[in-house]
């Protein structure tokens, strides 16, 4: 990959504006720099390489698309980028297929995957996981189901509490408690 | 040689270096009757809207209903009690046989009948695994399907049944007016086999498989059109490749 310079160091915020201005290597760095997140959220949706990569170009398409209606909340665009993920992929499966109407709107071909690429995708997923998701395989079972459930799956504490034979509150409890157990870990690292 | 992601920066740079400004909305200049009809009709489809509420005539709002990730697909087999109806609208319907080594062939008059294709034979019946397959449109969850099938044998430790999609092709044109399709489908190559489920519970000794499952949400490479729906048994409970198949038949949805 080509060198990208300054932009590296620019904030998320900085680099939608400056795609909104049509600068090619914030598109770049604001792509390699979410990239593994995204394509990490969309295989444990899918759990299908060739679909997550798909997936992944519909939902970066849909990043340049909408850079100028970005509004800033937070230090990271990264929820942004997920909440556009979650959309692209609500679509796809409604419709039954992956969604491609930004990347024809803005005339990006079809890319050809083979087994690397699939390869790639697996390992990319692995990476966007993060330090927070080994720590959440580390808690108690309960707590792991509880908080999967909750805050992966974004099942209802009601549809939880009907799993695991237990009470909304208990749920509540043990999703509170695993985060807060996750939470401290990440403090503590060095 | 650069990957499918390295190709994909390539794209959106691009992409990104060609967008074009926002085209801004021309306004319509109304004339100042038209303008007036305009509000009115606003204004009495906002009271009909208010009157509906309060009578309790709201538009049904279906929720999406949340899809499993596909790793806990599974394709629900009534193995007691009665079937509930599929729901949706019929899409299409084909015979599963048994496989054939050569995946490639003609159709027989049981691919894939269409709505309104005309009579049908009658299925064959015989010793070893048969049965059919119904997928109907079911919006917004995506397609559906039913298998109905017998002459299974039972599900044995490490051998669970499982249904997959693999992409095919049908070059030709479609169902003609005999109602039966005059082309020839084949696999295409290099696409990899989409998982629609695991069947569960296993088959039981009668060796009926009476199941319904979603299909799968398809990639644009996936998405092909034509379609050869199999049922395999798995070495071991896995959606990682494809089982050895056990019945498949010609889909075009």
């Amino acid at each position: 990959m080509a060198r990208t310079g300054a932009r590296g160091e620019w904030l998320d915020s900085e680099l939608l504006t400056a795609i909104a201005r049509h600068d090619q290597q914030a598109c770049a760095v604001f792509y390699r720099r979410h990239l593994s997140r995204t394509v990490a959220y969309l295989m444990r949706e899918t759990s299908d390489p060739e679909l997550a990569a798909d997936l992944a170009a519909e939902v970066f398409a849909s990043v340049i698309a909408s850079a100028r209606r970005y509004k800033p909340d937070s230090e990271t665009a990264a929820p942004w980028v997920i909440a556009i993920a979650r959309n692209v992929l609500a679509n796809s499966r409604r419709r039954g297929r992956v969604q491609d109407q930004v990347r024809r709107r803005l005339a990006i071909e079809p890319l050809e995957l083979d087994d690397t690429d699939l390869d790639r995708t697996e390992s990319l997923a692995a990476d966007g996981t993060g330090p927070a998701a080994a720590l959440v395989e580390a808690l108690p079972a309960g707590e792991r189901y509880a908080v999967k459930a909750r805050v992966l799956e974004e099942r209802s504490y009601g549809e939880i509490a009907a799993r695991l034979r237990c009470s909304e509150m208990v749920v509540r409890k043990r999703v509170s408690r695993g985060l807060a157990r996750v939470r401290q870990a990440l403090e503590e690292r060095p | 040689m650069s990957d499918y992601y390295d190709r994909l920066e390539h794209q959106l740079r691009q992409a990104t270096a060609r967008q074009l400004p926002r085209a801004r909305r021309a306004r319509i200049a109304l004339s100042s009757p038209r303008r007036d009809l305009l509000a009115a009709a606003s204004a009495v489809a906002v009271a009909v809207a208010v009157a509906a509420v309060f009578i309790g005539l709201r538009p049904s709002t279906r929720s999406v209903k949340h899809l499993p990730a596909q790793r806990l697909a599974v394709v629900h087999n009534y193995i007691n009690g009665a079937v509930p109806a599929l729901g949706g609208a019929f899409s299409c319907e084909t015979r599963l046989a048994p496989a054939e080594a050569d995946l490639s062939r003609a159709p027989t008059p049981w691919d894939c009948y269409l709505t309104g294709s005309g009579p049908r034979p009658a299925a064959p019946r015989g010793p070893g695994p048969t049965g059919t397959v119904i997928v109907n449109v079911k919006q917004p969850l995506g397609d559906v399907f039913s298998i109905d099938a017998s002459g299974l044998p039972p599900s044995a430790r490490g051998g669970d049944y499982a249904v997959w999609l693999l992409s095919g092709r049908s070059p030709g044109k479609s169902c003609g007016s005999n109602g039966c399709p005059t082309n020839h489908y084949s696999l295409v190559s290099g696409r990899r086999p989409v998982f629609a489920g695991i069947v569960t519970p296993p088959v039981g000794p009668s060796g009926r498989l009476r199941a319904h499952g979603s299909i799968p949400t398809l990639s644009a490479r996936q998405a092909t059109g034509a379609y050869l729906f199999v049922v395999t048994r798995q070495s071991h409970p896995s959606n990682k490749s494809l089982g050895r198949i056990v019945l498949e038949g010609w889909l075009s949805f």
